[in-house]
């Protein structure tokens, strides 16, 4: 049984985890369909308190269906590689629709390359480490991620033939990681 | 396939945690095992075996026994 200052404590965590995903999430969708410095603070903003609001209302017992216990090690090379590969992504994205001279947009995308090939080099890593059942989730989800990316991906190309959609490469890694992250719920929901 | 972890682990007053550490899995799957929903490979039902002292066939058992 948790005491009152506990659940407290899984609140206010769960407001902040949502918000800053949120802010996160705000901030590179409208960054990426919209020019003005403005709307992306508004986006971010709109974001964090979408977030909040949704952590707001998430128990902290669902998170035992996300939550995979790392190794300290991993998980701090998991958080420098993650932060890298964003906060670089971020720089390609935003000196690109500033107008930066292309010799930085270039340096800048190839470092964010760069930083995603050594996430990848972490995340095999982690998953060397991790027992059976979690490979399996891991697995599970990379599956479904896949399957649901296709079906979103043919939508969006048959919705294409009859009116042209904008859409980059960029809204496709998101779509792929966004599906990944739904399978990821449902296969650990399966073994909880 | 049936399994008497949840019971031999109780008597022995040992988190499903404790026993995630001892066998070198997480607490995630000795959940996951107990439950039914995970069958276990053979390295791991023989680490169970061992931490448990008992034999494999009794802390599994087949479904038609």
């Amino acid at each position: 049984m948790k005491s009152q200052s506990e659940k407290e404590y899984d609140s206010r965590a769960s407001i902040g985890v949502g918000a800053s995903l949120g802010a996160v999430v705000g901030a590179l969708l409208t960054e990426v369909f919209v020019e003005s410095s403005l709307l992306v603070t508004g986006g971010s903003l709109l974001g964090a308190v979408l977030g909040g609001i949704i952590g707001s209302r998430i128990k902290s017992e669902a998170y035992q269906y996300l939550w995979i216990e790392y190794s300290k090690a991993i998980a701090i090379k998991l958080f420098i590689s993650g932060s890298a590969f964003v906060g670089l992504m971020l720089g390609a994205v935003y000196s690109a629709k500033r107008g930066v001279a292309p010799t930085i947009q270039i340096l800048l995308m190839s470092a964010a390359a760069l930083a995603f090939l050594a996430l990848l080099v972490v995340l095999g890593q982690t998953i060397a480490q991790l027992d059976d059942l979690l490979k399996k989730i891991l697995l599970e989800s990379l599956s479904v991620g896949l399957g649901l990316s296709l079906f979103v991906f043919m939508i969006l190309g048959l919705f294409n033939i009859v009116y042209p959609i904008q859409a980059d490469w960029l809204l496709a890694a998101v779509i792929m990681m966004g599906a990944v992250l739904v399978g990821r719920v449902a296969v650990a929901w399966k073994y909880r | 396939m049936k399994n008497r972890l949840k019971v031999l682990r109780a008597e022995r007053n040992w988190s499903q945690e404790e026993l995630g550490k001892m066998v070198g899995v997480s607490r995630q799957a000795i959940n996951a095992i107990e439950r039914g929903k995970f069958h276990p490979a053979l390295p791991l039902a023989f680490k169970l075996s061992d931490v448990f002292e008992l034999p494999i066939e009794e802390i599994f058992i087949r479904d038609n026994q």
